[in-house]
């Protein structure tokens, strides 16, 4: 490194000796030839004969004095400087891999990392309690509000004419206007749902109260005769009982297990009528003559169950 | 549903009923009974649970003996509506039985009064049938009463030595 500094140096150095020398011979060219020639002896007179004696005649001719001189400076200048640099940034190279083990041996070592992870649990925590702090905010805001709703409803019910106002309300024309099946293609019911709490809703509301007041309010008879009145009960009844054909229903099924159980007991009966006089006239030694009519095997042939005893 | 009877099943139409048969249209009037005795107890405690809802629903729970009459009079009185009016309770409609005078005629309110009060007070003389050549009871003998096969709707005349020799025929 110091080699390069040197050499560097040392071409600055010639540069300047040869400007400097250059700089002297243009200047005093025309009236102190002699007098440098005597200055600098034989040998120096000799030295620069040449260059003198191989001047061109023509003073137009001559080439600029110094100019390889300042190319080599600025040129000198220019390594010195990229030197420079070359060794600032290989000193903050060096800086910054020593700072870079430096912390990484820091990093490595037990109570950074363990005070990191405290800090982030305490962060975490503090997280947490913001959570906590927005849900139990939301809550009271919740409270706040249905409370104000339980304490203005019955207060502002009593003094409503809600008859009056579903009177005016025109739900036809309501209805007609609302595009039900974009509203509700809009809507996603499930997230709702899951977002309401209806249990806390319910118990902070005074149903009963309310329900009671708007009962008192709404004159049900005339709404239920209002209904009535618009309904044909006959007709809608009648219409039921064609659709089902209630009555045929009831006379096959009825009908049938009627008959059939009364079928089943009365020949039952019938036969075992037979067979219990049979065993009377022989406990009471009758002759078969003397028995019922109803005995009589042939009156019965053509009924189920013949041939049972 | 006289026309519905088997031709050849008209044969005992008319005739007097057996043992079992009757016997089998008692157990049926008995289960009838049952059933509106439950009704009557449940429409009383009905009754007075709307009369009291603060007691709440409780069941009567009457004396054995007024239970026991209770019942007895609701018998009665069923037996003579039926026998007065049709002839024959539900029992006797599912057997096919009908309840006639000897005559073969339809009796009054006092005769099916009477006999169901017999029935009801002395069932036991319901088991002359076993002996009686005509499969008559104790009450058909005393009220001149007889029971007989009749599976039709319409009533059946009782059956006579003619009609009865024209069955056999058959």
């Amino acid at each position: 490194m110091f080699g390069s500094a040197a050499v560097v140096l040392g071409a600055i150095g010639r540069g300047l000796l040869r400007l400097g020398t250059e700089a002297e011979t243009t200047a005093g060219k025309p009236s102190d030839a002699p007098a440098q020639q005597s200055a600098t002896g034989p040998t120096a007179g000799t030295a620069h004969a040449t260059p003198t004696a191989a001047t061109p005649a023509d003073p137009t001719e001559t080439p600029e004095p110094g100019t390889g001189d300042v190319a080599t400076l600025v040129l000198a200048a220019v390594g010195l400087g990229a030197e420079v640099t070359r060794r600032v940034v290989a000193v903050a190279a060096t800086a910054a891999e020593t700072a870079e083990q430096g912390a990484a041996a820091l990093m490595q070592h037990q109570p950074v990392p363990a005070a990191v992870d405290r800090f982030r649990g305490e962060v975490t925590a503090w997280g947490e309690r913001g959570k906590e702090a927005l849900r139990t905010s939301e809550s009271t805001a919740v409270d706040y509000g249905l409370d104000v709703v339980g304490w203005v409803v019955p207060r502002v019910v009593p003094r409503m004419d809600i008859n009056a106002i579903v009177d005016q309300v025109d739900v036809q024309r309501v209805i007609d206007r609302v595009d039900l099946n974009e509203v509700v293609g809009r809507l996603d019911l499930n997230a709702i749902a899951e977002r309401i709490d209806m249990e806390r809703i319910l118990g902070r509301m005074d149903l009963a109260a309310i329900t009671q007041e708007v009962l008192d309010q709404l004159d049900l008879t005339a709404i239920a005769q209002r209904v009535l009145d618009q309904l044909d009960l006959t007709e809608i009844a009648r219409r039921v009982i064609d659709e089902l054909e209630l009555g045929e229903l009831i006379r096959e099924s009825s009908g049938t297990v009627s008959v059939q159980a009364a079928d089943a007991i009365r020949v039952g009966g019938l036969n075992a009528d037979r067979f219990v006089a049979q065993l009377m006239n022989r406990i009471l030694l009758r002759r078969n003559g003397e028995s019922h009519p109803s005995d009589d095997p042939e009156a019965t042939d053509a009924l189920p169950g013949e041939g049972r005893p | 549903m006289s026309e519905t009877v088997p031709d050849r099943g008209r044969a005992i139409q008319g005739q007097a009923a057996g043992f079992v048969t009757r016997l089998a249209a008692n157990i049926i009037d008995m289960v009838v009974l049952a059933i509106t005795w439950v009704g009557f107890i449940l429409f009383i405690g009905l009754v007075r649970y709307i009369a009291h809802p603060l007691r709440g629903w409780q069941l009567p729970k009457p004396e054995t003996w007024v239970s026991g009459l209770t019942i007895m009079v609701l018998a009665i009185l069923y037996l003579t509506v039926g026998w007065s009016g049709t002839g024959r309770s539900i029992g006797n409609s599912m057997a096919g039985l009908r309840v006639r005078t000897a005559s073969g005629t339809q009796f009054g309110m006092a005769r099916a009064l009477a006999r169901a009060t017999l029935y009801v007070v002395f069932p036991i003389g319901f088991l002359w049938v076993l002996v009686s050549r005509k499969n008559k009871s104790l009450f058909d003998i005393l009220l001149s009463t007889t029971v007989i096969y009749d599976w039709g709707l319409r009533p059946t005349a009782p059956a006579t030595p003619e009609t009865q020799g024209s069955a056999r025929e058959r």
